[in-house]
């Protein structure tokens, strides 16, 4: 009998502290909407994806639960989940997450590719009325750039994707010895003719002075090679030809006699096919054994400046550099491939249960206070003001617990609308010694290579190029990879193995592999979406506008 | 019998041939080592091969304190242990039986088994099961559908079948009952075979990749080879870093060459430690002399 008491007693006092702590609970939880927001009604749980990286701190928690994912829970419209996509092979993670419905309600992922499968096989809402209902700061960025919803949209002319407005500026770019032209009594090559020349002069001409004849003109793998495709406009193997798409093979033929003369002549290094990743033609540049280089940047001051030209010049004393810009081929003068000025980089999934929170969650993060936070932290312990534009106090903290923890938090950031006099490299790195040498790189590195007279040398951006079907995807994989190998081939195979030969089998291997298909599918998709898909043109139209901002930038600062 | 000297030649000349190519086995991993332990400037200018060049401590420094890896670290020795423990206990309980002739069916259990070495149900229909289980985000999701490796099993039957049957009629006229004869005969008698397959799971685990970049959500329970992954790849994927607003943040999160190779370091050390403390049981002729006609 005690004993019964005894029990409901317990059971009695847990139930009365249990309605005191949920009443404890949900006062605070008020409390919280009522200092973030407008609205009262509580937040909504929702679930966003975030890249890791596998760098963060071990002081700092994990990258799905760190100080910022506190932050954002603290002061954003929603109690957010986030899901940790390893950065290594997001597709398969993704495609595990979504196959076994479990997805996240906001996927960010970069790939077209991966996104696009899902899209076609309906893991997608459409977002035109969830933006219409309950988003002020992305449906403003959308009404403002129409881009956006040019490149957001699919075939059924909803929009699905998420995007962002990038600053544009060259992607690749080319690198040339001038203290070896100077040597050698060469100026920069104008045209391909010219630039065969020169590149035998810099592998013949012993331009390093040491007597030995170990230098090579430029390297025929990963990015320099990418470049000099690029001068022939042969890195895509579309062209437009009245107003129809088309498979070229006139560029490809034209650049690969180019390469089989560099390869037979030993104008290149010859090992170029086992150097997969550029590794090896970036060495040769930095160690003075290479006269021009093709570069992939994300950054000129920090990629390239100090990634490359600063390693050079270490190596080698008295080495000069200089931005090249594309020499003229036999089908025009190109400007390399530009960084993409409409990135689509997330969408809502089906199953998602609050859309409306998602897109709350969106405009939060697009809101100024919000990014200015992600970028530079907390005024005062990351960042201080110095002449209206934040200065970071102290990089390696702030990479720790700044720049490591959001980067990926940052993916919808319109850098190329809120480009400022803050983000020039002078005023950027304004306590650097260097700060003028980074300054003279950028505008340099822009002014050779965003030359709007010139073409572009793909039919747009490859993010923006469709996703066929995943049958024809197949299809166009293999075969492209058949006439890669048959290129390849020849290159490498001297007198043995002729290039008029090797286009006659590529086109064989082309057909046979059912490249006609793949052909087709592009012909129509080029003559019933190209009003609705953004191509060079537009990603001119962007760039030039952006490059008068940034003149204007410039000139406002003298 | 005394070898001629064209066979000392020979053998001379085999052995230094044999050496080196054993030798070319080892370059990449002293060049790795060597890589871990130089300065920046000397890797990119290609200048180490097989000392450091430019010493320097810096990749582990930042390895340690700018990255989970000792999580990561602790987290792979629990996935093998545990995981070599479960999985040995379950590949003997398997074995066994099914190398014992009395028993009933095992031409059937054994071929369902070969059957799903052949067969397997693919990755989506095993993380739907795994999923309903309620195993995500849980380590038994990487030890309990890879539990019991066919093959492994199957070496470890022939072995145990190989086991003189005079020895079982010995212990069994001693009253040696059946689990103390498979613990006190059998597993003793199959020392290299257990040690053989400890390896073999240990290296499986140890190494695991995709189950736990799959089923693992929590990313402060990643392993070793997930972690280090993902930090080579961010490198490979510049591209994508260029619109990242804090330009100073873009140079930032490139890893540099040396930090890679001091994560491979750290995955690669234990497993080659761990070797020589195994090498002992793989001792040949145990059976020897345990049969007395």
């Amino acid at each position: 009998m005690t004993k019964q008491r005894l029990v409901t007693g317990v059971l009695l006092f847990t139930m009365t502290g249990g309605v005191l702590l949920a009443g404890c609970s949900s006062k605070s939880d008020g409390a919280q909407s009522g200092t973030s927001g407008s609205n009262a009604e509580p937040k909504k749980d929702i679930s966003v994806s975030i890249y890791d990286r596998g760098n963060v701190s071990p002081d700092e928690g994990t990258i799905e639960n760190n100080r910022w994912t506190k932050w954002m829970n603290e002061n954003g419209p929603a109690n957010v989940k986030y899901v940790a996509i390893p950065r290594a092979k997001p597709e398969e993670k993704i495609n595990v997450l979504y196959a076994s419905g479990s997805a996240p309600d906001l996927l960010f992922e970069y790939s077209p590719k991966t996104k696009d499968t899902l899209q076609q096989q309906k893991q997608f809402m459409p977002i035109d009325e969830l933006i219409d209902k309950y988003s002020t700061e992305y449906k403003k960025v959308l009404q403002d750039n129409p881009a956006l919803k040019k490149a957001g949209s699919k075939s059924d002319g909803k929009l699905y994707y998420f995007g962002k407005i990038n600053w544009v500026e060259p992607n690749r770019g080319l690198l040339i010895r001038t203290d070896w032209l100077k040597k050698l009594g060469l100026s920069v090559p104008q045209t391909t003719d010219e630039l065969y020349n020169v590149l035998k002069a810099f592998a013949e001409q012993d331009p390093d002075g040491n007597g030995k004849k170990d230098t090579y003109g430029i390297s025929l793998s990963s990015n320099s090679n990418f470049s000099l495709k690029q001068m022939f406009g042969a890195t895509s193997k579309w062209v437009v030809k009245n107003n129809e798409l088309a498979l070229d093979w006139d560029r490809q033929k034209e650049y690969y006699t180019f390469a089989k003369r560099l390869y037979d002549e030993g104008l290149i290094d010859k090992d170029f096919t086992t150097d997969t990743n550029g590794a090896k033609a970036k060495q040769d540049f930095i160690t003075g054994k290479v006269g021009i280089y093709g570069f992939l940047t994300s950054d000129v001051v920090t990629d390239t400046l100090m990634g490359t030209i600063d390693p050079l010049k270490k190596n080698v004393s008295g080495a000069e550099v200089a931005f090249m810009p594309y020499p003229k081929s036999p089908f025009g003068a190109f400007v390399p491939t530009f960084k993409n000025p409409v990135q689509m980089v997330a969408a809502i999934s089906a199953t998602a249960k609050n859309p409306e929170a998602v897109v709350k969650y969106i405009d939060f993060s697009l809101k100024d206070t919000t990014t200015k936070a992600l970028d530079y932290g907390i005024e005062g312990t990351h960042y201080k003001m110095t002449d209206g534009c934040p200065e970071i106090m102290d990089a390696g903290k702030s990479k720790k617990q700044v720049a490591d923890l959001t980067l990926d938090m940052r993916m919808l950031e319109n850098i190329g609308i809120s480009y400022n006099k803050c983000d020039v490299p002078m005023v950027a790195f304004k306590s650097d010694p260097r700060k003028d040498e980074y300054q003279n790189t950028y505008d340099s590195f822009r002014s050779t290579y965003m030359t709007f007279d010139r073409g572009y040398p793909e039919l747009t951006h490859s993010e923006h190029m469709p996703t066929p079907p995943k049958d024809l995807n197949a299809v166009e994989t293999n075969a492209d990879k058949a006439v890669g190998d048959i290129w390849l081939k020849a290159t490498v195979s001297g007198s043995k193995y002729s290039i008029e030969q090797a286009m006659k089998d590529a086109q064989d291997a082309w057909s046979k592999a059912g490249g006609a298909q793949v052909e087709d599918w592009y012909k129509k998709w080029y003559e019933t979406d190209r009003s609705n898909s953004i191509l060079a043109d537009d990603i001119f139209d962007i760039a030039k506008k952006q490059n008068e901002q940034y003149k204007k930038i410039v000139q406002d600062m003298k | 019998m005394r070898a001629s000297l064209g066979e000392k030649w020979f053998y001379i000349i085999n052995n230094i041939v044999l050496a080196l190519l054993g030798l070319t086995c080892l370059f990449p991993l002293i060049n790795t080592i060597a890589i871990a332990f130089s300065d920046t400037a000397a890797i990119e200018a290609g200048r180490v091969s097989f000392y450091p060049i430019g010493w320097n401590t810096e990749a582990f420094t930042s390895l340690f304190t700018g990255t989970p890896i000792i999580g990561a670290f602790r987290n792979s020795v629990v996935i093998t242990v545990i995981g070599v423990v479960l999985s040995m206990a379950a590949t003997i309980m398997t074995a066994y039986p099914i190398s014992r002739r009395i028993f009933y069916g095992r031409r059937f259990f054994t071929l369902a088994m070969v059957f799903t070495i052949m067969f397997s149900g693919g990755l989506i229909p095993t993380y739907l099961v795994v999923k309903s289980l309620g195993l995500m985000n849980s380590y038994f999701a990487l030890w309990l559908p890879a539990l019991v490796s066919t093959y492994n099993m199957l070496v470890m039957r022939t072995f145990f079948e190989n086991i003189p049957s005079e020895i079982d009629d010995a212990s069994r006229i001693d009253g040696c009952s059946e689990l103390a004869y498979l613990l006190r005969i059998v597993l003793p008698l199959s020392l290299p075979v257990i040690a053989t397959l400890t390896l073999f799971y240990g290296v499986t685990y140890w190494n695991t990749f995709l189950p736990v970049l799959i089923y693992i959500q929590d990313t402060g329970r990643f392993n070793l080879t997930v972690l280090v992954q993902n930090m080579i790849q961010s490198q490979n994927l510049l591209q994508e870093l260029v619109n990242s607003g804090v330009t100073s943040g873009v140079q930032a999160n490139v890893v540099p060459e040396s930090l890679k190779a001091a994560g491979v370091l750290v995955i690669v050390l234990p497993m080659l430690a761990v070797y020589p403390f195994l090498q002992k049981f793989f001792v040949k002729g145990v059976m020897l002399g345990s049969v007395k006609g």
